[in-house]
């Protein structure tokens, strides 16, 4: 089973529109596909904005992982509701299949761990592709997905050069290598018994700490939670780069707790000093979307507002390697295509 | 002391620049369960929040932030921060503050979301690891009945003596008389089985008399099958629909109760579209919302037929048809807990409708022979037989009716309309049945023309309701609905006013109310669902904010309660000088032209004797 991950850089950047076109797509080409949430998706409205929201219309087969406040709301059907031992504010996730269909509200296991499981049970019932919607600009459970699409937009940034210069360092931060297996070479691991922080590095204290225990043996540190910038970078000043690889959980860990461009900045430097990054999961990055909406709330009244569309996809293009691509101008194919291509490699 | 299960240790950490008074309340009583608290203080980083969570240990960890437009992101960043490192194995983290549904908190990626109003009970069972069970009211709604406990005994012996002579009369009066109308009730009752007509068996007795006792409209459905111009036979699709439509809302409809420390009054409301699909969809929302009971409103055109037609009809205008199909399809869609009033207050088939209500599960029926006759354009005489006779058979069918005084609509001072209303709920003690006094609440044409209601609408409505009490010891339900012509087109004013009506009929202690939508009174078409919400909403707020106090009548109550008394009084008085209840209502002693009361027509004439008396 192939699980996309579509994550958001901010609210309204375009994932459910995303969603519902590969769900579309899969549809046609008979992929039996499975869709959750980490977030709420297919509201009427804006939680926030109260502005109109892209809803999923769900076929007949397709499987889903729900909470079960949710499927109370829907207008589909969902059967058999198997409870999977989930909760969210909104109830239980159920898993199921759609019998009836149409609109369906999805609200679906909003942690790492959780999403781990309700991926499990979504292969169970044999999905050849799951979908899963992110929520704002959260996407740390989507670490558990093998690719992700990122969507952004200029809900998170109107300007064009900007929102390049960000979206080219975060697809460069999701394009850092995985850890490769080998012998295993001597180095230091952040959490381990007595370590209070559980594997972060938030504290300058803890920098000292680290640095201390660096021998010549030592040739890699790994941080498996998140890492603030300003400690990172000290620990960086601290260390001697050449022979050294600092490894983190993803590269999602590091964008939760530090600017795109101040780590991509960072880590350039590192390693044009000799130094070398790896990650231990690495969900290929597929696509970015780009979605020229923004909500205007300048006025009494959010109402809905757009950049320049083509001038926008342009600029994302010089700075970001993989495809971008604005669903509602050019259509759903590309998109699709790119999923399918990495589906085959399944 | 402890309250159950392990002691958590939970984080309180405030993300408001200020400290949250919610966070506060909510460790208190986490304290008091015997848990192990820390309440960080204000305006802290999230990284500092997750390591102050893991050096506690923490199981819980609770924020609060206020939302606003770029607060979405920074909390959904806080969910991330912590999931990626690590804390949300070790801890559940719930968000609180105004603005936050269970829905954002799915959104922002928290495990529990306490918005404002949110018990605190709910936040400790939050961190206790239990579901929170509100009320049990909520889950298992009983059906009341609004007669009991009432001995109909006559407080003020002196009316209750001139009641019992215009009743002594009346009854020496009406028994020996029949109509077409009793005719045909008697006919129903006698030959129209519900169980039989469930089950599609043949009523060949029942078909064989009816249409001949039928006026042509009905007679002409059933010998040639011709419907009411207006009225068309839902259709097979439209059937189905509806059906599936009904359980799918069952599913999910978990019913609210309106009240809040006071039991009392139970909330009715009206439905009545033409469209029976539209009332039952409105009936599903009303109960969804609150009410209590609901009451069929049928076409005026009814009210000048001889005869009930059948079938599954929908009604291009006002009104739902009275037919057997549509009565049964409302009570198959009630919850089992709703009380369901069927009118036979006015029209040729006051009778009928009584025992066809009866015969279909009816709890409830409406009968005011005064109104009927003076308002409602029935010949006096001919609605006095089949009033008699229809709180006859409410009785026996034991249905308990209300008498409205919508007489005082037309401009019929309110003591003229209550000695009317007090004549036909003494026929009705008399007969053994169980009648419901419904006074207006209204800003009537009388108060309009003489100020009553000039300062406030608490003292003239509070006269009202207590003068009633001080003659009879029966039930009282407020109508029809409160606050009429108090409502204006804006929705808020609309509200409020039934609101503060209620909470006037509350502190009243009366027994029931029947309100309407904020848009009944200017609607000029079809009544929303969002405005049947506005007022069940804005009622359950009236009944909160009273509790168990009281909204206190100043001294002009009592003055009028003394004039109403005076007036009733005097008005029993001149009936049995006229010679009766029936006189009465011809010669205008119960409201007059210039009052604005008229003696009905339709079905003038029709009244003759009995075969033999019952």
């Amino acid at each position: 089973m192939l699980t996309v991950g579509i994550a958001g850089t901010a609210k309204n950047t375009g994932k459910t529109t995303a969603a519902t076109a590969l769900l579309a797509q899969a549809l046609g080409h008979k992929v039996t596909t499975g869709l959750t949430s980490i977030g709420l998706d297919g509201e009427n409205l804006d939680n926030v904005t109260g502005l109109p929201k892209p809803r999923y219309v769900v076929a007949a087969g397709t499987r889903v992982a729900a909470a079960a406040g949710c499927l109370a709301a829907s207008e589909a059907g969902v059967e058999p509701n198997v409870a999977s031992g989930v909760r969210t504010p909104l109830g239980e996730v159920l898993i199921g299949v759609v019998r009836r269909p149409g609109h369906l509200v999805l609200a679906g296991p909003n942690k790492r761990s959780e999403l781990r499981c309700i991926l499990d049970r979504l292969r169970d019932l044999s999905c050849s592709l799951t979908l899963v919607d992110g929520a704002l600009n959260r996407m740390v459970p989507l670490v558990e997905a093998d690719a992700l699409i990122l969507a952004t937009g200029a809900a998170r940034s109107r300007d064009p050069a900007a929102l390049a210069e960000e979206t080219g360092a975060v697809a460069a931060l999701l394009d850092l290598p995985a850890v490769l297996p080998g012998s295993a070479p001597q180095g230091i691991v952040l959490g381990q018994e007595g370590d209070t922080t559980r594997g972060s590095l938030l504290d300058p204290a803890q920098v000292g700490v680290i640095l201390e225990r660096v021998t010549p043996e030592v040739s890699y540190i790994f941080i498996p939670g998140i890492v603030d910038g300003g400690c990172l970078a000290t620990l960086m000043e601290g260390l001697r780069p050449r022979g050294m690889t600092l490894v983190f959980g993803s590269a999602l860990h590091l964008l939760v707790s530090c600017a795109p461009r101040t780590l991509h900045r960072l880590l350039a430097t590192w390693g044009d000093s000799g130094g070398r990054v790896a990650v231990c999961r690495r969900p290929d990055l597929l696509a970015v979307t780009v979605n020229p909406f923004y909500p205007d709330v300048a006025g009494p009244v959010v109402r809905p507002a757009y950049v320049d569309a083509a001038a926008l996809e342009q600029a994302l293009r010089q700075k970001v390697k993989v495809p971008v691509v604005d669903v509602v101008r050019a259509g759903t194919e590309a998109l699709w295509r790119l999923v399918e291509s990495r589906l085959a490699r399944e | 002391m402890r309250i159950m299960g392990d002691r958590k240790k939970v984080l309180l950490a405030p993300l408001d620049p200020v400290h949250d008074v919610g966070l506060k309340m909510i460790r208190r009583a986490l304290d008091e369960a015997g848990h192990d608290t820390v309440l960080l203080p204000p305006d802290l980083g999230a990284g500092e929040i997750i390591q102050a969570a893991f050096r506690q240990g923490a199981d819980t960890v609770l924020i609060s932030r206020t939302l606003g437009y770029g607060v979405a992101e920074i909390l959904a960043r806080f969910a991330d921060l912590a999931d990626a490192a690590g804390l949300r194995e070790q801890a559940r983290i719930g968000i609180g503050g105004m603005a936050v549904t269970r829905e954002l908190a799915a959104e922002l990626g928290f495990d529990g979301g306490f918005g404002p109003g949110t018990p605190v009970e709910e936040a400790v069972a939050f961190v206790e690891g239990r579901e929170y069970q509100p009320q049990a009211a909520r889950a298992s709604k009983q059906k009341p009945d609004l007669t009991a406990g009432y001995s109909y005994r006559f407080r003020n012996v002196r009316l209750g003596g001139l009641l019992d002579q215009v009743v002594d009369g009346f009854v020496e009066w009406a028994a020996g008389k029949t109509t077409p109308g009793v005719e045909r009730a008697a006919w129903r009752d006698r030959w129209w089985q519900a169980e039989a007509w469930l089950a599609g068996q043949n009523q060949d007795e029942f078909y064989r008399r009816y249409p001949d006792l039928c006026g042509d409209l009905p007679r002409d459905y059933y010998r040639q099958g011709k419907l009411h111009p207006k009225t068309r036979v839902m259709t097979e699709r439209e059937r189905r629909r509806l059906e599936d439509r009904v359980a799918l809302v069952r599913e999910r409809l978990v019913p609210r109760q309106l009240q809040h420390t006071r039991r009392k009054p139970w909330v009715f409301t009206q439905y009545g579209t033409g469209c029976p699909f539209m009332d039952v969809a409105h009936i599903k929302t009303l109960e969804a919302w609150g009410a209590d009971g609901v009451i069929h409103f049928d076409p005026s055109w009814g009210a000048r037929t001889e005869g009930l037609v059948e079938g599954f009809l929908s009604h291009q205008e006002d009104g739902s048809v009275i037919t057997p199909e549509n009565l049964h399809r409302v009570k198959e869609a009630l919850e089992t807990a709703t009380l369901w009033q069927v009118r036979a207050h006015r029209g040729l088939n006051t009778a009928e409708t009584v025992v066809l209500a009866g015969k279909l599960g009816a709890d409830l029926t409406k009968i005011n022979i005064a109104y009927g006759a003076l308002g409602g354009g029935t010949d006096p005489a001919r609605l006095a037989v089949d009033g008699y006779h229809a709180v006859r058979w409410a009785a026996q069918y034991r249905m308990p009716f209300d008498v409205v005084t919508n007489e005082e609509l037309c401009g019929v001072p309110a003591y003229k309309a209550f000695a009317g209303m007090l004549i036909t709920a003494a026929v009705g003690v008399r007969l053994g049945a169980r009648p419901i006094l419904q006074p207006l609440f209204c800003y009537s044409p009388e108060v309009m023309v003489n100020g009553q209601m000039e300062d406030d609408y608490v003292d003239y409505n509070a006269a009202k309701v207590r003068v009633l009490r001080e003659i009879v010891d029966a039930p009282v339900w407020p109508g029809a609905p409160i606050g009429f012509l108090t409502h204006s087109e804006d929705r808020v004013q609309s509200s409020l006013t039934t609101a503060l009506h209620a909470m006037l009929a509350a502190s009243l202690d009366v027994d029931a109310i029947t309100i309407a939508s904020s848009d009944e009174a200017y609607s000029r078409g079809p009544i929303t669902a969002a405005a049947r919400i506005d007022t069940l909403r804005a009622t359950r707020e009236a009944f909160r904010f009273l509790g168990a106090t009281a909204v206190s009548p100043g001294p002009r109550a009592d003055f009028w309660q003394e004039r109403l008394l005076a007036g009733i009084e005097q008005v029993l008085k001149d009936v049995l000088v006229v010679g009766g209840f029936v006189p009465a209502m011809y010669q205008g002693v119960l409201g007059n032209r210039e009052d604005g009361a008229y003696p009905g027509r339709a079905g003038a004439n029709t009244v003759a004797e009995r075969a033999t008396a019952c």
